[in-house]
């Protein structure tokens, strides 16, 4: 883990800035975020963060990071 | 070695399972791989890493990256948890820092169908799972040795996706499975590499698992089935995908344009994954 946050360079901090909106009154309503991503150089970047499920935020997220700080 | 404490106090506490993760097996060894790979072909700088873990269990195995077998275990731990803001705050932080590689989000599970590999990976927002044999054909140099993280090596070669592959197993763990979807040697593959040295994986640590119970679980999803020629078509999809959304302005708001420029030269260069078909 270590590793592979000092070989890329990266420090990650992502905070939640509050809730955009909501999709659907259902037990599958999509969540999305503006998210503030701080890469490792320091550089700030906004983008949305959308799931409805745990798995596709996630994988959102880790998109949202993967293209933001380039690792 | 956070991660662990928190895996294992998870994995020990988590009684209850989520419909969506079955237990198939109990793991009796958890091999920890560093998986080094160079995701622009034409670039040998655009090396990354990913942390990856093999749990072998008593009739079946399941590799994946570290960081993924640990938000399993958190998204286990908190089943039952409608899909909120609520779960959300709770989830998210316990998730920090470990982002994956976009190349390594998948589940490699040998022998949960028998003398199968099953791959399941969710991408363009659909479940997707690809069943492939698990028979390789190995040519085994018997009187090639070597010593790699103190296990004394056997050299084994075969050719698969379009690229050779060069393994170093052990007999002194007699288990025939390997990372990713390498198997079928008398031993447990140590290390293996491309040719090139494109595509590698080396062993870090290798641990029984005796105290702790750990599961190898299964996602349940409602899989589409596609061929493996077809995923990668569907991966090259996906990050042309990202490319267009990512150049359309929707999806990020950058601080400066260089970044974005940045930003979509290091996806437009992804286009070396391990199957090259």
């Amino acid at each position: 883990m270590k590793k592979n946050i000092i070989k890329s360079g990266l420090i990650l901090v992502v905070f939640v800035l509050g809730i955009t909106y909501t999709n659907n009154a259902n037990a599958t309503e999509e969540q999305c975020h503006t998210v503030q991503i701080l890469c490792g150089d320091s550089s700030v970047n906004f983008g949305l963060v959308c799931g409805s499920t745990y798995e596709e935020y996630m994988r959102n997220y880790d998109e949202m990071v993967s293209v933001v700080c380039n690792n | 070695m956070r991660y662990i404490y928190i895996l294992s106090f998870i994995f020990s506490s988590a009684i209850i399972f989520a419909q969506d993760y079955v237990p198939i097996d109990t793991a009796v060894l958890s091999c920890s791989y560093f998986y080094d790979f160079q995701e622009d072909s034409l670039d040998k700088s655009s090396m990354v890493s990913e942390e990856m873990t093999l749990l072998i269990g008593r009739h079946s195995s399941l590799f994946l990256a570290t960081n993924q077998l640990y938000r399993d275990s958190v998204l286990m731990a908190l089943s039952g948890e409608p899909f909120n803001q609520n779960g959300l705050n709770k989830i998210m932080p316990l998730i920090q820092g470990t982002t994956l590689n976009l190349y390594c989000v998948y589940h490699i599970y040998n022998n949960y169908m028998a003398n199968s590999i099953l791959f399941t990976n969710y991408l363009n927002k659909k479940y997707l799972k690809v069943i492939e044999s698990n028979k390789a054909n190995w040519k085994i140099e018997a009187n090639k040795d070597t010593v790699i993280s103190g296990y004394k090596c056997l050299n084994a070669s075969t050719e698969l996706w379009g690229r050779k592959f060069i393994a170093w197993f052990t007999l002194e763990i007699p288990i025939s499975y390997g990372p990713y979807k390498f198997c079928g040697l008398p031993g447990l593959i140590i290390q293996i590499s491309d040719d090139k040295k494109q595509h590698k994986f080396t062993i870090n640590t290798v641990k029984k698992i005796k105290d702790k119970q750990q599961t190898i679980y299964y996602i349940n999803k409602d899989y589409i089935e596609i061929t493996p020629e077809e995923y990668v078509k569907s991966l090259q999809y996906y990050f042309a995908d990202l490319y267009n959304r990512v150049s359309s302005g929707g999806m990020v708001t950058f601080q400066d344009d260089e970044r974005k420029a940045k930003s979509l030269d290091r996806i437009r260069s992804k286009n070396n994954n391990i199957e090259k078909y």
